[in-house]
């Protein structure tokens, strides 16, 4: 935090839980550390729009942007009493046991195709 | 971003500082955790933008906010051990900067980052980069 505002840094912590709380709803908290879904963060970008100031309550909203073979991009929107203060964008790569990109299977892809963003 | 320089490259980068890493910011894998390794960059990028313009240190009233972070994870990066993060400044605007950092550990490129940062307004009005503080920034360009 800087000051009364939280930046770039500390919003990382807020996409960070909005992603692993939205797989947590698609599959549930005791399936979303499956073999299914076993993956690293391979790319993140995080764009303030706004002051995200302290105190409040933040909402967000997100989604599914791309899904590739191996790896599936994310999109989040984080908004302050209405108004859109921060984007991020994330890539996650599934990954074998021995940490080599593997392919997401049938199963997943279907779950995450039903969750694009804009559907 | 630049089309010539090696970002991956140690030697492309003006500024290098050397941290420990931190038990703290492992994940249950051994490996530093994704968002903790962004404080290894403000680690790095603070001591080299107070190096740039130290007349913006926090205890004056810290002058640049960051606006954009762009980080990607090319390697994984382990506990125990130093890493060392590089710095460079990318491209320098009337009232804002980008800086370009590389994460190294054991010699190898594990990670790059982007941020953007901007100059503060004074009081409600637009800041700008001084003439003095522009030669400074471009003096520790990316490549130099």
């Amino acid at each position: 935090m800087d000051r009364d505002r939280i930046g770039p840094i500390g919003m990382a912590r807020y996409c960070e839980e909005a992603r692993m709380a939205f797989i947590a709803a698609l599959v549930g908290k005791d399936r979303m550390l499956d073999e299914g879904w076993k993956g690293f963060v391979r790319q993140c970008t995080i764009e303030m729009l706004g002051d995200v100031t302290f105190p409040g309550t933040l909402t967000v909203g997100g989604g599914v942007l791309r899904i590739g073979n191996t790896s599936c991009a994310y999109g989040f929107g984080f908004f302050l009493g209405g108004v859109c203060v921060c984007l991020s964008d994330s890539v996650n790569v599934w990954v074998d046991d021995n940490g080599r990109p593997a392919a997401i299977g049938e199963a997943v892809k279907a779950v995450l195709g039903r969750e694009m963003l804009g559907s | 971003m630049s089309k010539t320089l090696n970002r991956q490259a140690r030697e492309s980068y003006p500024f290098h500082l050397e941290i420990e890493t931190r038990f703290t910011d492992t994940d249950m894998g051994g490996h530093l955790n994704n968002v903790s390794i962004l404080l290894y960059y403000q680690d790095g990028r603070v001591p080299f933008l107070l190096d740039c313009l130290p007349e913006l240190a926090p205890q004056t009233g810290w002058g640049l906010r960051l606006a954009r972070c762009d980080v990607s994870y090319d390697g994984q990066t382990y506990y125990p051990g130093p890493i060392e993060v590089s710095s460079g400044i990318e491209q320098v605007g009337d009232n804002w900067i980008r800086v370009a950092q590389a994460l190294f550990q054991h010699g190898q490129c594990v990670g790059q980052c982007e941020v953007i940062l901007v100059l503060a307004e004074d009081e409600g009005q637009p800041a700008a980069f001084s003439p003095a503080q522009r030669a400074r920034l471009e003096a520790r360009m990316l490549g130099s």
